[in-house]
């Protein structure tokens, strides 16, 4: 529906008309939500003192940077037209599986990191396979497979936590190699930056970024285009695998020790995080660069809200309502739009 | 459409999820009979058994019904639990400081699902937001509403009226040991079926999920239909949010329905219900939850941790949805050796 009216203002012939470019450009979901994080940013600044301090943002930034992590990764799968609901599970279980390697089968840390990465590629790989080659709708599948793969974590360590890890792996977040001003900015920020770089490129220049957009746009007129469809939405699920386990790596690694309620409902806030960017929940239309914003929106009024000492369980009152609203309000737009429109043709049908 | 009406004929002689759910049921009960005999030639055993099968059905059958007919318009509902959640908080808040009467505690129930359920519809139907945002963020907004309720508090079984713990202590016929909760849940049952199979709107909802745009050009509103069936499921979970304080004796902001949207999804899956919407019977659903209700109390009794449930949970989900796609492919195949024509 909302893909039906956005293609009207895109068949317009936008070359010939500057105007019209310059009001699309300020229509668009991406940039109104960046102006959305500036509001945020800015009600933030004014109304906490403690917010006016660079070295506090970033510290409330890199507490964040897992979920940022698995937000690009779920960008390219909502641009695909899919969705996956399981990353959080994922998260926990190579995390579990790292752990569990280090400590009970005495495998040396790096090792069972590595371990614990192929682990999530391919729990991603299961996912993958259920929803292409067996053609399961991808929400049911990773509704499940969420529940299985933290269920699966809650067997192999109950409600204990693993801890005690080598030195050099707790606290990754805590290593700053460059240094602005007086502010010291950690590794795993720089790295999710390197990581939107890279995802930027592939979706805007390479063919297989291309083919991404094609197959969110019209499943069944890519495969008509010679897309192999079935390849990469296999391809697409096991790198969201993969990504997701390293992120549960760098959340043990923050965090010290894994539990298996590790990033519970995690899935909400990445996927709250990606809607925010300005990416169609429908596919075939979104931005790298826009999930960045909404990262950051999220980021802000997680942490504004706890500087504002409001429970993180009330939190997720405030996160629930931002994303029904800021998704509902453009498509009221778009739908009283579409009335006016009509309007407006059926006067000028009654003209003729 | 012809392909189609011949594929469920073909379904209905065939093979139905419901005999599979069956089949599964005693296979279970016969496994478990062989690991641990005790459990059933003891009548003290026999009887506690069935009774925590029986008291753990309702609340999830109750909402199994609105998610039946949800999924079946080709919709997801993943914000159940938090409405289970919310509604039983807002009742328990009734109890406890408006020292409020059981007649309002029902009716705010039933009020605050609907409006749940119709906060869903309104945006899922009328602004045209995919339903598994809207029912993600709902979800959201109603498990932090639990908390604010009451800040967080548990409302213990002193603030209750009497009736609710009777609602489970006692039935309405003297004789039989069977109490109102049963009932309850078992009248949900007869009216959905009633609803679903004679109804107007019933064959709507069905005619929604295996076609949108056939239904839209045959004059059903698609968007009403839709929205209808969201307030139904809020509303019934909204009474399974009362039901579950007269079952627990409390109610918890982070306990009540947690985690309970994955069991009616769990348990409408399994019973047969397609996900990709119009096909799903409520017997079969009925059954899934029976299934669901045997594993969740036999694995502690058969002595393992009950860690294990959330695991077997999902592979059953897992397993339940290979099944159904394996029906739909040997369907189609069908329906090409027979007409010489594609199926899908």
């Amino acid at each position: 529906m909302l893909k039906s009216s956005n293609n009207i203002s895109s068949n317009k012939d936008i070359g010939s008309n500057y105007g019209l470019l310059l009001r699309d450009f300020f229509s668009s979901l991406e940039i109104t939500y960046f102006i959305l994080m500036l509001i945020v940013l800015t009600i933030l600044l004014i109304t906490t003192p403690n917010y006016r301090n660079v070295l506090y943002i970033i510290k409330a930034i890199s507490r964040n940077v897992e979920y940022g992590l698995v937000a690009c990764m779920m960008t390219i799968i909502i641009i695909a037209a899919m969705i996956d609901l399981s990353v959080a599970g994922v998260m926990t279980l190579s995390a579990t599986i790292t752990g569990l390697l280090y400590h009970n089968a005495g495998i040396p840390m790096l090792g069972a990191i590595v371990l614990g990465l192929m682990g999530g590629l391919m729990l991603g790989m299961i996912n993958g396979a259920l929803i292409a080659y067996l053609k399961i709708p991808a929400i049911i599948v990773t509704i499940g497979t969420l529940f299985f793969y933290r269920g699966v974590s809650k067997i192999f360590i109950g409600d204990h936590s693993l801890g005690h890890f080598p030195d050099w792996f707790n606290r990754v977040d805590r290593i700053y190699p460059i240094k602005i001003g007086n502010v010291n900015i950690p590794v795993t920020i720089i790295g999710l930056l390197v990581v939107v770089i890279i995802i930027f490129f592939i979706l805007k220049f390479t063919s297989t970024g291309r083919k991404i957009y094609a197959i969110g746009t019209n499943e069944t007129a890519a495969k008509f285009s010679g897309i192999n469809v079935k390849r990469l939405k296999f391809l697409l699920f096991s790198l969201s695998g993969l990504v997701a386990g390293a992120a549960g790596i760098l959340c043990m690694s923050r965090l010290l020790v894994v539990r298996h309620d590790m990033a519970l409902g995690g899935e909400l806030d990445i996927i709250t995080i990606v809607v925010l960017g300005g990416t169609s929940i429908l596919g075939g239309k979104g931005n790298i660069i826009g999930t960045l914003w909404g990262w950051l929106i999220v980021v802000f009024v997680r942490s504004g809200l706890s500087v504002a000492q409001i429970p993180i369980e009330q939190q997720l009152f405030v996160i629930g309502t931002l994303l029904l609203l800021a998704l509902a309000i453009p498509n009221i737009i778009s739908i009283l739009r579409e009335k006016y429109l009509n309007i407006k043709i059926q006067k000028s049908l009654k003209k003729l | 459409m012809k392909n189609r009406t011949q594929s469920s004929a073909n379904n209905k002689i065939m093979f139905k999820p419901e005999y599979a759910t069956i089949l599964i049921i005693i296979f279970i009960l016969g496994l478990s009979a062989i690991y641990k005999p005790e459990l059933f030639t003891k009548a003290v055993q026999r009887r506690e058994l069935f009774q925590s099968i029986m008291l753990w059905l309702p609340l999830i059958v109750t909402v199994a019904m609105g998610m039946m007919m949800v999924i079946t318009t080709g919709c997801i509902d993943v914000s159940v639990g938090s409405i289970v959640g919310a509604t039983g908080m807002f009742v328990g808040f009734l109890f406890k400081f408006y020292n409020a009467p059981f007649w309002v505690g029902v009716l705010a129930a039933i009020v605050v699902g609907m409006m749940a359920g119709a906060l869903n519809g309104l945006f899922i139907s009328y602004f045209r937001v995919n339903f598994l945002v809207v029912t993600l963020a709902t979800m959201n907004i109603w498990r932090g509403l639990a908390f604010v309720i009451t800040d967080g508090v548990e409302i213990g079984a002193s603030y209750m009226p009497e009736q609710m713990s009777l609602l489970v202590l006692k039935g309405p016929i003297p004789g039989i040991g069977i109490p109102w909760i049963i009932w309850i849940a078992l009248f949900f049952v007869i009216i959905t079926v009633f609803f679903m199979k004679y109804s107007h709107f019933g064959r709507e909802v069905y005619a929604v999920g295996s076609n949108e745009n056939a239904a839209k050009l045959r004059g059903i509103n698609v968007k009403k239909v839709r929205f209808v069936v969201f307030t139904l499921t809020g509303m019934f979970s909204g009474i399974a949010g009362l039901l579950y304080g007269a079952r627990f004796g409390f109610f918890s902001p982070g306990d009540t329905g947690n985690g309970m949207e994955l069991i009616v999804i769990a348990s409408t899956v399994i019973g047969g219900v397609s996900i990709m919407g119009g096909r799903g019977s409520i017997i079969g659903v009925v059954l899934g939850c029976l299934l669901l209700g045997m594993v969740q109390t036999l694995i502690p009794s058969l002595g393992f941790s009950s860690f294990y449930n959330t695991a077997i949970y999902g592979l059953i989900i897992i397993i339940a949805l290979i099944i159904d796609r394996g029906i739909k492919i040997r369907q189609s195949r069908e329906v090409v050796a027979k007409k010489g024509v594609m199926g899908e």
